[in-house]
């Protein structure tokens, strides 16, 4: 019988919306939350988190967005795709 | 690796010379490290080479000495350029903020700022933490397409001033067409768009440069619309994407146009003097636009086109990165949209 490691995703791409940056992430922790997961990208990414502005996840897969609190183990498997969409002011 | 040996810090004095105080601030070094990687670009140099070291060090004030500074130079491998002091108008900015609340400034007063840099032990951003995933690489590039400048030159004119170190910017006559109708159509309501386009290489030219085209704007969907606050969301995004995707020309998003209307020209003068942290002139980028700008559109190459509708007139306005900073900036107005995206693409950036 063989035994499966169920405690991390092997391989996540993540972008952001301008495809300008983008990561490969490995070993992803799926007890972990959608919300954390965005705090470690944004870091990654070196993009701004703070002043107001809130990020969103796409999952490419389902063309849907992701909540939070979603579970990553739950929302997402193995090559999926991401994009960290955020909600940001010009004026 | 960032090699990084000094602590900064911002004294600020009041316009007669006399000392407010020193505040430690945190350098954002990551627009300068863009800035050098593309230099390394335009040089036809890859933007990172393995194992190299880039380094940060402080230029002495040839009159004062340390640790004051007059700039900054960053290296990546053995490819250097120099930052002014100008990079950390923003942290003097923040800074200030200290001396208003202590009632020590009162707002819209000038005041002068010095930058010290002091020796230490380690970049303490450069500390690692807890992680959920590891890493196997971040990348980004973008397709260079080798074309002749000279080819647009010639269907092209001037718009604004140029400056030595920017590259070329290329943008339809429609293109602003497009998007001036756009804004006229919004009326008093702040509205804008997504520049799409592509990035070239001079093949006119043995060591040829980088030049940027515009190729179409993607009207922004979905928007908050108001009258001094234009906010993007998720499904703006998700659409303006959708339809890159339906055009299938290989095209990226090269940057951003948003309106001004004449509500904002009557306040622009207290938004500038209290909000603003960018290093512009003319037609301005709030501090809210250069923020959008360096989240969504921190390549070096990224243009954003404000176009500012009054009662008097219709302007347009374009800004850029150059060293690290977003700066007022020209651009040639082309008549027609040149069909390369198909043919030479050659190299990624």
């Amino acid at each position: 019988m063989e035994l499966v490691d169920t405690k991390t995703i092997r391989r996540l791409r993540a972008r952001d919306v301008s495809g300008q940056k983008t990561t490969t992430i490995n070993d992803v922790q799926t007890d972990a939350t959608v919300g954390e997961l965005v705090e470690g990208l944004l870091a990654q990414l070196k993009l701004p988190h703070s002043n107001g502005v809130r990020y969103h996840v796409r999952l490419e897969r389902e063309g849907r967005r992701l909540h939070t609190s979603e579970r990553i183990g739950d929302a997402l498997q193995d090559d999926d795709a991401i994009t960290l969409q955020p909600d940001i002011h010009a004026g | 690796m960032l090699k990084n040996e000094y602590a900064y810090a911002i004294t600020l004095s009041r316009l007669d010379g006399r000392s407010l105080g020193q505040v430690s601030v945190t350098v954002d070094w990551e627009p300068a490290l863009e800035w050098m990687r593309f230099v390394r670009l335009r040089r036809h140099l890859p933007t990172t080479e393995p194992g190299a070291v880039t380094t940060i060090q402080p230029l002495w004030d040839s009159r004062s000495s340390a640790p004051w500074i007059e700039g900054f130079r960053v290296w990546i491998g053995d490819v250097s350029a120099d930052f002014e002091l100008r990079y950390f108008y923003g942290l003097a900015q923040e800074a200030s903020h200290h001396f208003l609340e202590k009632g020590e400034l009162i707002p819209g007063e000038r005041f002068l700022y010095s930058v010290a840099a002091y020796p230490c032990q380690a970049d303490p951003a450069q500390q690692p933490g807890k992680s959920l995933f590891t890493v196997e690489e971040v990348m980004s590039s973008l397709p260079v397409i080798e074309t002749s400048l000279e080819a647009f030159a010639q269907t092209s004119r001037p718009f604004g001033s140029m400056h030595g170190e920017d590259i070329p910017v290329f943008i339809p006559q429609s293109v602003l067409d497009e998007a001036t109708t756009l804004t006229q159509a919004a009326g008093a309501l702040e509205t804008g768009g997504i520049l799409i386009g592509h990035i070239h290489r001079d093949a006119g030219q043995e060591d040829g440069d980088l030049f940027l085209e515009v190729t179409a704007q993607i009207p922004a969907r979905h928007t908050h619309a108001e009258l001094m606050r234009l906010t993007f969301t998720a499904e703006t995004w998700t659409d303006v994407q959708a339809a890159i995707d339906l055009r299938q020309k290989a095209e990226a998003m090269v940057g951003w146009w948003h309106s001004h209307s004449w509500l904002m020209h009557t306040s622009k003068e207290e938004k500038k003097s209290q909000n603003s942290s960018c290093q512009t002139d003319a037609l301005f980028l709030s501090t809210d636009d250069c923020l959008l700008h360096y989240t969504i559109f921190s390549r070096a190459w990224s243009i954003a086109l404000v176009i500012s509708n009054t009662p008097a007139r219709l302007t347009w306005a374009l800004f850029g990165w150059r060293q690290g900073m977003i700066a007022h900036r020209g651009f040639s107005i082309t008549d027609t949209i040149t069909e390369t995206a198909s043919e030479d693409h050659h190299g990624t950036t």
